[in-house]
C-alpha cells in the first residue's frame, strides 16, 4: 500500500450478498464480497460481464441494498438507513461517475455540479460557488456555463468527477467512467481521477480494462460475485516507466 | 425547510428547462391545459361584463337626468329592491286611471318638479324606400316623449345628429340605422302593432348611441295619444330633488312600482334571501358537476404526455437519485414538469380569455350593441380558473411522479427496465370503482340527485382507467396467435404498461367523452322528435293578423267591423295566393265580444281531474307527454308545430264547423271535424271532460286600459278530447259562439299547398303582407344536432389521436433495439411499420372500445337523469338513442386512422444499434 493509502476507512463492505429475483431464475451477483476503501486510495474492480463488479458499486453507494452483510459508508451502516437516510448520504458522503450519460441535460456544468448540494439545502449562491472550486479543481472552469450537449465526452466525464467529489464528499464510485471514450480522453479523465484521490479522496473504479486499472493503487478480481484475488500496494502509472513492474 | 427549498429550486430549474428543450409535449400540455383556461376566463369575463352596473345602469334605467321612473302595478306593494328587481307584492288592487296616473305620480312625489309621460310600445320601423325591418327580428321598443323632455329621459348619447324635437322627427339607435341602411337625414315610418295606423315621412335626426335597448325614440306633444294596449307608460320623475325611499314607499303603497337614481346609486340590503333556491342550488351542482367530469378528462388527456415524459426522464431521475435525491425531490421534479408548463399557460390562457372577452365586446359595441357595457374582469374567478388549470395538470403529473419516484435507481442507470410493478389490487379496485359508480351514479340519475350522479359518473371513469392495465394484460395473452409484428406490440404492451395505461385511459376520456355528449344530444333530439306535435299537415299555411285589443296611435285606430275584418283576410288570402303554391284556403273565425274585443275562453277542468302542481306552479310529477293541458298550464315547454303555443296567436279559441280542422290534414283531424259539425266542443285533454261528457265553456272580457271586467260568459256542449290540437285550445263549433254571446270574425286564413313553400317563397309572401301580419309554414320535425354531433366526433378522433401519438413516438424510439434484431434476423423493412401499426392498434382499440362502452354508459345515466327531472314534455320519453354512425365512425375510423397513421409516419427503414461514443 502507498504511503497515500494510510488513511481511515471510508468505506467497508463485510461479507456483503446480493441475491436478485427467487427461484429459478435466482442470480446471485455478490457472494460475500469483504472490501475496504481508504481516504487516499484508488480501489480498481475487475472481472468479466456479469461478474457482479456494478453490483458491487451500486451496493457501496446505497443505490442498491445488500442481501446480506454490512456496508459501512463513512461510518455509517447502510442497511440501518432508510431511503431517505440512504439518499442523504449519497448527497454528502459519495458521488457516482457513470460510463456516460452522466449529466442531466437540462443543467448546465455549474449546476450539474451544485446538484448535490442544492438538493442538501445548502444555499444557491454558496452551492454554486463550491461547484466553480470543484470544476476549477478537475480543470474545466471555463466549462461551467455550458449543457452537457455543447461538452465533449471527457469535459462531461471530468464534470461527473466534479459533481462526485462536491463539498465534503470524499469517495467517489467510478463504473467504466472511460467506457464511451477514445483512449486518450480515457487516459485524461484517469489522470483527474487520479489527482483528486491524491489530494485525499478515496475512489472505487470498475473497469475491465487492465490499462486503466494501473491507475489504481489496487485492483481486485471479482468473479461469480466474490473477490478471488488482489494485487498488493503499488504506485500509478509512471512506475510503469521507471520499470517498477512486479 | 431550507433542504425542501433547494429541491424545489431544482427541481423548478430541471422542469422549466425541459419544458424549452422537449417543446412539442410543452406544446401538447400547454394547449390542453391553457385552451379550456381561455374559454373558461373568456365566458366568465364576458357573463360578468353582461352585467349592468353603476352609471350604465342608471342611466340605463332613468336617462341622463330622471330622478325616478315609475310604472303602475294596480295592487299595494310591501316593498322593492332595485337591486336585485325582487318585488314583494302586498295585499289591495290599487286603481288609478290612466289619464290621471301621471297627476298621481306628481302628487305623491311632491318634490318633483315635473312627472313626464313616456309611452313605449312595439312595432316595426321601416325605411321610406320600403325596405322593412323590425317585424321578424321580434318587437321594436318605440320610447314616445315630450320633445321638451327628451334629453332628460334619453339616456343615450348622440353618434351622430341630434335628439328628436318635432313631431315628425326621429332618432334611431345604432343597430336600427344600420338595419334600415338609413342615416341622418333620411325618412322612415313607423308601424304600430296592433294598428293598421303608421306615422309616415318621419326625418331621421340623430342616431343614438342607446343603453336601453329601444331602437326608436319619437318625440311627440300628445303622449296620451299613443297608448294603446301593446304598449306601456311610464312615468319619468324630473327635478333636482332625489326621490328618496320614503317617496318610494309612498309610491309603493299606492301602487307604483319606482325604480330611482337614488335607489340605484345608494344600494340597500337585498330584500331577497340570502339562500339560493334549489333550482339554483341543483344549477349550481350541475354546473360543478360539468367542471368536474371535465376536469377528469383533461386530465386524462394529458396523463400520457406526463407519463411519457417521467419514462424519458428516467435516467435522468436516476442520476438525481444517485446524488442524493430522495423519492419527493425525484417527485417535485415530475410534479414541476406539470407546474411549470401549465402555470404558463394558464397566464396565457387568462390573457387569451380576457382578449377574447375585450375583442367580443368591441366588436359587440362598433355595432352599437350594448350586450356588454364595460369590460369587467372578475379577478377572483379568474385567478381561480388559472389555479385550476395548475391543479389539473399537478393532478395529471401525480401519478406518473408517484410512479416514477419507486424506480430502481440502479436499473434505470443499467437501462433495465425499472417499471415498478402495478398494484395487484389495482383493477380489484378498478372494477369495485366502475361497478360501484354506475350503480351510484344510476341511483343519483334516477333519484334526482345530481351529486350523486355525478360523483358517479366520476368513479366509473376513474374505475375504467384503473382496469385499463389489467385488460392491456388481458389482450397481451393473445400474442402468441399473433403475427411477429403483433407480438411484439402486444408483450411491448404489456411490458412497458406505464406508457401503454394512460395512452389507453386517454383515449378512452376522449372517446367516452365523444360517445356520452353525441348520445345524449341525440337522445334529446329524438325525444323532441318523438314528442314533437305538428299544427298541420307538412306545407300548411298559417296567414294571421296580430289582433290584439286595438288601440288608437295617433290619428287612426283599427276597424274591427265585420266588414274591415273580412276585408283584411281576403288581403291576407291574397298575399297567400300570389307568392305560395296554395291549393285550397280558409278563413280563420275567432269570438270577438260586443265590444269588438277576443274574449278569454277557457274549457274548465272537471272537479277532481287537476293537474298534479308543486308549490312553485310547476308539475310535481311527471305526467303523461300527450297531457299536454298539464305541460301547458304548469308552464312547461311543449315541441309542437308551427302555429306556437295556443293562446299565442288572436286568442286561443277558433270557432269552426269541421272545416279548418278538416284541413290541417290530421289523423285525428278528421273526427274532431266531423264531432264540430255535431255541435261538440274540441278540447285537449280527458280532464276537462266532465263524468256527464260535456265540457264546460267559461269566458271573461276585460277593458285593457283599466283592467276592470266588462262580460262573463258559460256555455256548455258535448266534448270531443283532441290532445294533438296544437294550434288552438279549445275549439268551439258556431252553435257554442252563439250560446257564449261571441260573434266568429275573420283573424287570417289556413291554406293547404300543393308543395311545401320555399324558404324564398316564404320570404316573398312575408314581405307582402301588411305591417302587423304574419305568416307560418308548418314544415315538420327538423333534425338540430346532426352537425354538432359530427364536430364532437371530430374534436374527440383529434384528441384521441393526439393521446396516442406521443406514447406511441416514444415506443418507437424503445423498439429501436428490438426492431435492430429483427433486421439482423433478416426480418424485412417494413417490419418497423408492422410494429408501431401494432402497437397504435393495441392502444386505440383497447382505448376506444372501452370508451364507447363508458360512454353509453354516462349518456344513460344523463338519460335517466334528465327524465327523472323532466322540464318538459320531451323529457318523459327520453330514451337511449346511439348515434350508431358515430359509434360506429369512432369504432372503426379512429383504430384505423391511428394505424394507418403510424404506418406512414414511420420510417420503413430498420435502424442499426451503434454504440454511443
Amino acid at each position: 500500500m502507498s504511503p497515500r493509502a494510510t488513511g481511515p476507512v471510508v468505506l467497508a463492505l463485510r461479507g456483503v450478498t446480493r441475491v436478485h429475483g427467487s427461484g429459478a431464475s435466482q442470480v446471485r451477483a455478490l457472494a460475500g464480497v469483504d472490501l475496504d476503501v481508504r481516504l487516499g486510495e484508488l480501489v480498481a474492480v475487475m472481472g468479466a460481464s456479469g461478474s457482479g463488479k456494478s453490483t458491487l458499486l451500486n451496493v457501496a453507494g446505497g443505490l442498491d441494498t445488500p442481501t446480506s452483510g454490512t456496508v459501512t459508508l463513512a461510518g455509517s451502516e447502510l442497511s440501518a438507513l432508510d431511503p431517505t437516510g440512504r439518499a442523504r448520504l449519497r448527497r454528502r458522503s459519495v458521488g457516482y461517475v457513470f460510463q456516460d450519460f452522466n449529466l442531466i441535460p437540462a443543467l448546465t456544468a455549474a449546476e450539474n455540479v451544485a446538484l448535490p448540494r442544492e438538493l442538501d439545502g445548502v444555499r444557491t449562491r454558496q452551492a454554486r460557488r463550491e461547484a466553480h472550486a470543484a470544476l476549477s479543481e478537475v480543470g474545466i472552469a471555463e466549462l461551467a456555463d455550458r449543457f452537457p450537449d455543447e461538452m465533449s465526452g471527457g469535459q462531461q466525464q471530468r464534470v461527473a468527477i466534479a459533481r462526485a467529489l462536491v463539498g465534503p464528499r470524499r469517495l467517489v464510485l467510478a463504473d467504466e467512467p472511460t467506457g464511451a471514450l477514445d483512449s486518450v480522453t480515457g487516459e485524461d479523465v484517469m489522470r483527474v481521477l487520479r489527482a483528486r484521490v491524491d489530494a485525499g479522496a478515496a475512489g472505487l473504479l470498475v473497469t475491465h480494462e487492465p490499462r486503466f486499472a494501473a491507475w489504481a493503487d489496487r485492483t481486485v478480481f471479482v468473479r461469480d460475485g466474490v473477490v478471488v484475488d488482489g494485487t498488493g500496494e503499488r504506485g500509478g502509472p509512471e512506475v510503469l516507466l521507471t520499470g517498477g513492474v512486479r | 425547510m431550507r433542504r425542501w427549498w433547494g429541491g424545489l429550486r431544482v427541481a423548478a430549474r430541471i422542469a422549466r428547462r425541459d419544458a424549452v428543450r422537449s417543446r412539442g409535449r410543452t406544446a401538447l400540455v400547454a394547449t390542453m391545459v391553457g385552451l379550456p383556461v381561455v374559454a373558461g376566463v373568456a365566458l366568465m369575463t364576458m357573463g360578468t361584463s353582461a352585467l349592468p352596473t353603476g352609471e350604465h345602469e342608471v342611466r340605463t334605467a332613468v336617462g341622463t337626468s330622471a330622478q325616478a321612473v315609475v310604472e303602475f302595478a294596480g295592487v299595494r306593494i310591501e316593498g322593492q329592491d332595485q337591486s336585485s328587481g325582487v318585488t314583494i307584492w302586498g295585499d289591495g288592487d290599487r286603481d288609478v286611471p290612466v289619464d290621471e296616473r301621471a297627476a298621481a305620480v306628481a302628487r305623491l312625489v311632491p318634490h318633483a318638479e315635473r312627472v313626464v309621460e313616456v309611452v313605449t310600445t312595439a312595432g316595426s320601423v321601416r325605411a321610406q324606400d320600403g325596405e322593412r325591418a323590425g317585424l321578424d327580428l321580434g318587437a321594436t321598443e318605440v320610447a314616445v316623449v315630450p320633445a321638451d323632455a327628451i334629453e332628460s329621459i334619453a339616456g343615450g348619447t348622440a353618434v351622430s345628429g341630434r335628439l328628436p324635437a318635432d313631431d315628425d322627427e326621429v332618432a334611431l339607435s345604432v343597430p336600427w340605422a344600420r338595419e334600415l341602411a338609413v342615416e341622418v337625414g333620411d325618412r322612415v315610418s313607423f308601424h304600430p302593432d296592433g294598428s293598421d295606423a303608421s306615422l309616415d315621412g318621419l326625418e331621421v335626426v340623430g342616431v343614438l348611441d342607446d343603453p336601453s335597448g329601444r331602437g326608436v325614440w319619437l318625440s311627440a306633444d300628445d303622449v296620451a295619444g299613443a297608448r294603446s294596449a301593446s304598449g306601456s307608460s311610464r312615468y319619468y320623475v324630473l327635478g333636482e330633488q332625489p326621490v328618496t325611499w320614503d317617496d318610494v314607499a309612498t309610491l309603493n303603497e299606492a301602487g307604483f312600482l319606482a325604480t330611482t337614481r337614488y335607489g340605484l346609486e345608494h344600494r340597500p340590503p337585498s330584500l331577497a334571501g340570502e339562500t339560493p333556491s334549489e333550482h339554483e342550488s341543483s344549477m349550481v351542482v350541475l354546473a360543478a358537476a360539468g367542471v368536474a367530469i371535465g376536469l377528469l378528462e383533461v386530465v386524462l388527456l394529458i396523463g400520457p404526455a406526463f407519463a411519457v415524459g417521467a419514462r424519458r426522464q428516467q435516467r435522468q431521475l436516476a442520476l438525481i437519485a444517485a446524488s442524493g435525491g430522495d423519492r419527493a425531490t425525484i417527485r417535485r421534479v415530475v410534479v414541476m414538469g406539470g407546474v411549470v408548463v401549465a402555470t404558463v399557460a394558464s397566464l396565457v390562457g387568462v390573457a387569451v380569455g380576457i382578449a377574447v372577452a375585450a375583442g367580443v365586446r368591441a366588436a359587440s359595441r362598433s355595432r352599437g350593441e350594448w350586450t356588454y357595457p364595460d369590460l369587467r374582469v372578475p379577478w377572483g374567478y379568474v385567478a381561480l380558473i388559472g389555479a385550476l388549470g395548475v391543479l389539473v395538470a399537478v393532478a395529471a403529473a401525480w401519478l406518473p411522479a408517484r410512479r416514477v419516484s419507486r424506480l430502481d435507481p440502479a436499473a434505470a442507470l443499467a437501462g433495465r427496465r425499472s417499471d415498478p410493478r402495478p398494484h395487484r389490487a389495482v383493477p380489484v379496485v378498478g372494477l369495485v370503482l366502475a361497478a360501484g359508480g354506475t350503480a351510484l351514479a344510476m341511483l343519483g340519475a334516477l333519484r334526482t340527485s345530481p351529486t350523486l350522479a355525478v360523483v358517479g359518473v366520476l368513479l366509473l371513469q376513474v374505475g375504467v382507467v384503473a382496469c385499463s392495465g389489467t385488460v392491456v394484460r388481458l389482450v397481451g395473452r393473445l400474442a402468441p396467435w399473433a403475427g411477429v409484428a403483433g407480438r411484439i406490440a402486444l408483450r411491448d404492451a404489456v411490458r412497458q404498461r406505464s406508457r401503454t395505461a394512460p395512452a389507453v385511459a386517454a383515449v378512452i376520456a376522449a372517446v367516452a367523452g365523444a360517445v356520452a355528449a353525441g348520445t345524449f344530444v341525440l337522445s334529446v333530439d329524438g325525444a323532441r322528435r318523438d314528442a314533437y306535435q305538428p299544427a298541420a299537415q307538412d306545407g300548411t299555411v298559417l296567414v294571421g293578423q296580430s289582433f290584439f285589443d286595438p288601440g288608437p296611435v295617433g290619428e287612426e285606430s283599427v276597424d274591427v267591423s265585420h266588414d274591415a275584418l273580412v276585408a283584411r283576410a281576403a288581403t291576407l288570402a291574397g298575399v297567400a295566393r300570389e307568392h305560395l303554391p296554395v291549393a285550397d284556403v280558409v278563413p280563420v273565425l275567432a269570438p270577438l265580444d260586443q265590444h269588438g274585443r277576443t274574449p278569454t275562453l277557457v274549457a274548465t277542468v272537471a272537479p277532481g281531474q287537476d293537474c298534479p302542481y308543486a308549490p312553485d306552479g310547476s308539475l310535481s310529477e311527471p305526467v303523461p307527454a300527450d297531457d299536454r293541458l298539464c305541460w301547458l298550464s304548469a308552464g312547461g315547454t311543449v315541441n309542437e308545430g308551427f302555429f306556437g303555443s295556443p293562446g299565442g296567436w288572436a286568442g286561443s279559441t277558433l270557432v269552426d264547423d269541421g272545416t279548418v280542422l278538416r284541413l290541417l290534414g290530421l289523423p285525428a283531424a278528421q273526427r274532431a271535424a266531423d264531432a264540430l259539425a255535431h255541435g261538440h266542443v274540441v278540447v285537449l285533454s280527458d280532464r276537462q271532460v266532465w263524468p256527464d261528457g260535456t265540457a264546460r265553456v267559461e269566458g271573461e272580457s276585460f277593458d285593457p286600459d283599466t283592467g276592470e271586467l266588462l262580460e262573463t260568459m258559460s256555455a256548455t256542449a258535448p266534448a270531443f278530447v283532441m290532445p294533438e290540437l296544437t294550434a288552438w285550445s279549445l275549439v268551439v263549433p258556431p252553435s257554442l259562439a252563439a250560446d257564449l254571446g261571441v260573434a266568429p270574425e275573420p283573424v287570417g286564413v289556413v291554406a293547404t299547398t300543393h308543395e311545401v313553400p320555399t324558404q324564398a317563397q316564404e320570404g316573398a309572401a312575408r314581405a307582402a303582407l301588411p305591417g302587423s301580419a304574419f305568416l307560418a309554414v308548418e314544415r315538420g320535425w327538423r333534425e338540430p344536432s346532426s352537425s354538432f354531433v359530427g364536430l364532437i366526433a371530430l374534436v374527440a378522433t383529434v384528441l384521441a389521436l393526439g393521446a396516442t401519438g406521443i406514447p406511441l413516438a416514444l415506443g418507437a424510439v424503445e423498439s429501436a433495439p428490438d426492431l435492430a434484431t429483427l433486421g439482423a434476423v433478416g426480418a424485412a423493412p417494413r417490419t418497423r411499420r408492422r410494429v408501431a401499426a401494432s402497437q397504435a392498434a393495441v392502444v386505440v382499440v383497447i382505448g376506444t372500445w372501452l370508451g364507447v362502452a363508458t360512454g353509453l354508459l354516462v349518456a344513460q345515466v344523463l338519460v335517466l337523469a334528465r327524465r327523472a327531472r323532466a322540464a318538459e314534455v320531451a323529457d318523459v320519453l327520453m330514451r337511449l338513442h346511439v348515434p350508431w354512425d358515430v359509434v360506429g365512425l369512432l369504432a372503426l375510423a379512429l383504430p384505423a386512422v391511428a394505424i394507418g397513421g403510424a404506418w406512414l409516419l414511420v420510417r420503413a427503414r430498420l435502424p442499426l444499434v451503434r454504440r454511443a461514443t
